[in-house]
């Protein structure tokens, strides 16, 4: 938009000048000063407007050949334009009276000079701006600001400025004042060349030649305004010449002529300043180097904790700062069982030339003990395989490592020999111990994740281990159940529920699968799954029995086996019991102690046939102050510090002795037993107890 | 924490593999790798001597298991001896002397494989 009010300006101030030059009625003097004003505000907005549009300088030095270019290219394009206009307004010159081009073609070169020269003043300016105010203080952009208000008041004063054109006026006393400020600013601001610090030695060739271009076209520019081609011829007395940017307004040409000359000034000094610090093979100064290490660094720091992604900077960093041609990186893992570091990444160089290069363990080795290794000429080492064709000239080899681990190897080459100076050395060693740092704490946030990854999923498998045991017991007339379960510390395969059958009947099942782990506990999920399922709807005990052990068949695998009991007491006492491969059940009797230990396979081991023809099923008449204690092997091989079990002697010895007891009671009792017995020192295994104790139907009772 | 050792002898009917110490989690892949070696040498009649085995778990158990079919499916079996009351108990409540034919005594489990 305000594109357009600039436009619009230069727009009124010519087409003003158009009808006065097409009538060739010379300007009153107000109009005169209105046209100049109006070019003034319209080159100035046009500033603004540059500078607005136009990035900031970015860092690294990339972006800044990126701009310098624009400005050799206009510089040579409004040279070759005025040239142009010129040489064509030779046959149009102006009425020696009115001073006013008489050809409408003219007419239109003059307008289109001057809008070019407003709009290159403008846009030079912008474009050096963050040049010479790169990295600046106050002072500095202080001085840009006289220095355009230098140029401004410059050009107001030489607004009214219409005096007899055959001689060159006078300039006023004002004029000479602010443009002498203006000059003395240039000359300050055109000193600061710290922008050429940030680029790399070939980049510094670069701009020299184009600041050359642009210096050299800006001298050729204004010599042909001022006397050569750019002029225009007055006829009448003597043959003149004119500037053709005069003709509209000098008010105009001033502030052109101050910018032009400000553009070779910076040249000037920009070629001599490079000149000066170009540097010899290898040779740069201490503190480019610094900059250029810190640039590398703050690549690292970008919070990576990714060690792919630190890698691929790790290796990409020192190349952009251009502290070498390319690098790659050998790292070690040890967490992977990488001992040995291997090619993790590569940049400005193949892998498979990498890879072939030098011979990194070894070079590792030596890295490792003296900081850093700097191999010049790189091929004479006898680790350095590389050939002629690889490009690498001298190498540097750095040991990456941080908070004292050894990670691996960085290698930085570069194409020539002697290319290293000891300031790239420092500032590569530098790095490269940030760039251990980074890996290692990418590391250690790794090894976090894992370690509460599995400690969710064993918090995840013990929930899953504890929704398997019955929240509540069934409580059934006739029957006292209690049970206890004690995982050991690993999560255990153990399992039991009770279940209330049709006709107020009571069905117990205990199991345990083989093995420890997060698997186990899945596999009696599942056994859970089909307990709760198919308990109703089996005929017995060992029916149930052989139908879980068809179910579960496919999921356990080769040598997996689940050892079950299952037994089903009526209310009136009479016991069914099945075995699969599990302890023995132990009643507790008015005659004594006594275990129940039907023939039968545990549940995976015999697929088809074998398991229901192998399968015996026992059964027994249970009295009221009957006790039943079912179990796992936890707690009979429960050992004590002399490696003895407690056993099952010892079992039926306390059962029978409590049998008497609630059943709370009396599991209580068998547990503090069990307990008192082991030894604390000595690895337990999962314990799980059920107790039932028989307290008689209360009709069988009443009728014996 | 567990010695335990796996080691071969051959004899003219069978191989004979004598097993020592504790057979658990631990030492249960040992255990594999030995019975593996011995299918891959095609040695598939096997007798174990269980005389100085003092514990198995069902790790232990579980490597029997594994191996019994691939041994069976080559014509050859793997036949238990010797082996001590406490231990013979943990196979027997499982129900292995189902599965598998246990012998009192090593030399008994070789003239069964004479005489088939």
């Amino acid at each position: 938009m305000l594109w357009t009010v600039a436009g619009g300006l230069f727009a009124i101030s010519e087409g003003l000048f158009a009808v006065l030059a097409l009538t060739q009625t010379p300007p009153e003097i107000g109009v005169h000063i209105l046209m100049g004003a109006l070019l003034l505000a319209g080159t100035a907005l046009m500033y603004g407007l540059f500078r607005h549009a136009w990035p900031r300088l970015a860092p690294g030095g990339v972006a800044v050949l990126e701009q310098l270019w624009p400005l050799a290219i206009g510089t040579l394009a409004i040279l070759v334009l005025e040239a142009g206009i010129g040489v064509g307004m030779k046959n149009a010159p102006l009425d020696s009276n009115t001073l006013l081009p008489q050809h409408p073609l003219a007419i239109a070169a003059v307008i289109l000079a001057t809008t070019a020269e407003g709009v290159f003043a403008a846009a030079v300016l912008a474009r050096l701006r963050p040049l010479v105010l790169f990295r600046s203080r106050r002072v500095p952009a202080v001085l840009w600001t006289v220095m355009l208000v230098g140029m401004l008041a410059t050009a107001l004063t030489l607004l009214s400025a219409r005096g007899p054109i055959l001689e060159r006026p006078e300039p006023s006393v004002p004029a000479l004042l602010f443009a002498g400020i203006t000059c003395l600013a240039a000359l300050v601001l055109a000193l600061r060349q710290g922008w050429i610090t940030t680029l790399s030695p070939r980049k510094r060739l670069g701009a020299g030649l184009i600041v050359l271009i642009f210096g050299f076209a800006l001298l050729v520019f204004l010599y042909i305004r001022m006397k050569g081609l750019a002029t225009v011829a007055i006829y009448g007395d003597d043959m003149a010449f004119l500037p053709v940017s005069f003709i509209m307004s000098r008010a105009l040409a001033g502030p052109v002529t101050l910018v032009a000359s400000f553009g070779i000034l910076f040249s000037a000094t920009t070629l001599l300043v490079l000149l000066f610090q170009l540097p010899t093979a290898g040779g740069t100064t201490s503190q480019d180097t610094e900059r250029r290490a810190l640039h590398s660094l703050v690549s690292l720091s970008g919070g990576e904790l990714d060690r792919e992604a630190i890698a691929k900077t790790a290796v990409a960093a020192p190349v952009d700062a251009g502290l070498g041609d390319a690098a790659w990186l050998l790292l070690t893992h040890v967490r992977s069982g990488i001992v040995k570091p291997s090619l993790t990444a590569t940049h400005g160089i193949e892998e498979s030339i990498a890879e072939a290069a030098a011979d990194g363990p070894a070079l590792h080795e030596h890295a490792k003990e003296i900081g850093s290794l700097l191999l010049d000429p790189a091929t004479i080492d006898h680790r350095v395989h590389a050939r002629p064709g690889d490009g690498i000239g001298s190498l540097v080899a750095l040991p990456i490592g941080g908070d004292g681990q050894d990670q691996g190897l960085l290698l930085v080459s570069r194409k020539t020999v002697g290319a290293f100076s000891a300031n790239d050395v420092v500032a590569l060693e530098t790095f490269a111990a940030q760039a251990g740092l980074a890996l290692s704490h990418g590391e250690l946030f790794e090894e976090a994740l894992e370690r509460e990854r599995l400690s969710r999923e064993l918090d995840l498998a013990r929930e899953v281990q504890q929704r398997l045991f019955p929240q509540t017991l069934p409580s059934l007339p006739g029957f006292d159940l209690a049970a206890a379960e004690h995982p050991a510390r690993e999560i255990g395969g153990d399992y039991y529920d009770a279940i209330a059958l049709p006709g107020n009947r009571l069905g117990l099942i205990v199991a345990d699968v083989s093995g420890k782990g997060t698997g186990p506990a899945f596999y009696m999920a599942e056994l859970k799954g089909i307990f709760q399922s198919t308990a109703p709807l089996a005929n017995s005990p060992a029916d149930f029995l052989i139908r879980a052990n068809e179910a579960l068949a496919s999921s356990l695998g080769r040598g997996v086996f689940v050892s079950a009991l299952y037994a089903v007491i009526d209310p009136d006492g009479h016991l069914q019991l099945a075995r699969a491969g599990h302890c023995p059940a132990l009643l507790a009797t008015e005659a004594g102690p006594r275990f129940l230990r039907p023939d039968g396979l545990a549940l995976g081991l015999a697929r088809g046939p074998l398991f229901s023809e192998t399968l015996a099923q026992e059964s027994v008449n249970l009295a009221p102050g009957d006790a039943l204690a079912l179990f796992t092997d936890g707690l009979v091989e429960a050992r004590n510090s002399q490696e003895d079990f407690f056993g099952y002697d010892r079992l039926s010895e306390v059962h029978q002795a409590y049998r008497h007891l609630p059943a709370e009671q009396l599991r209580d009792a068998l547990l503090e037993k069990r307990n008192a017995f082991a030894s604390a020192d000595e690895p337990q295994d999962d314990l799980t107890l059920v107790v039932l104790t028989y307290t008689g139907n209360q009709s069988t009772a009443l009728n014996p | 924490m567990s010695n335990f050792s796996v080691s071969f002898r051959d004899e003219d009917s069978a191989h004979v593999l004598t097993l020592k110490g504790d057979l658990d989690a631990h030492t249960a892949s040992e255990f594999e790798v030995a019975l593996q070696n011995c299918l891959d040498a095609g040695k598939t009649r096997l007798v174990i001597d269980g005389a100085k085995l003092d514990y198995v778990s069902s790790a232990g158990l579980g490597v029997f298991m594994a191996f019994i079919e691939p041994i069976r499916e080559q014509d050859g079996d793997l036949k238990i001896a010797a082996l001590q009351e406490s231990v013979f108990e943990i196979f027997d409540l499982l129900g292995f002397p189902i599965l598998f034919e246990f012998f009192e005594s090593v030399e008994e489990a070789l003239s069964r494989y004479e005489q088939d």
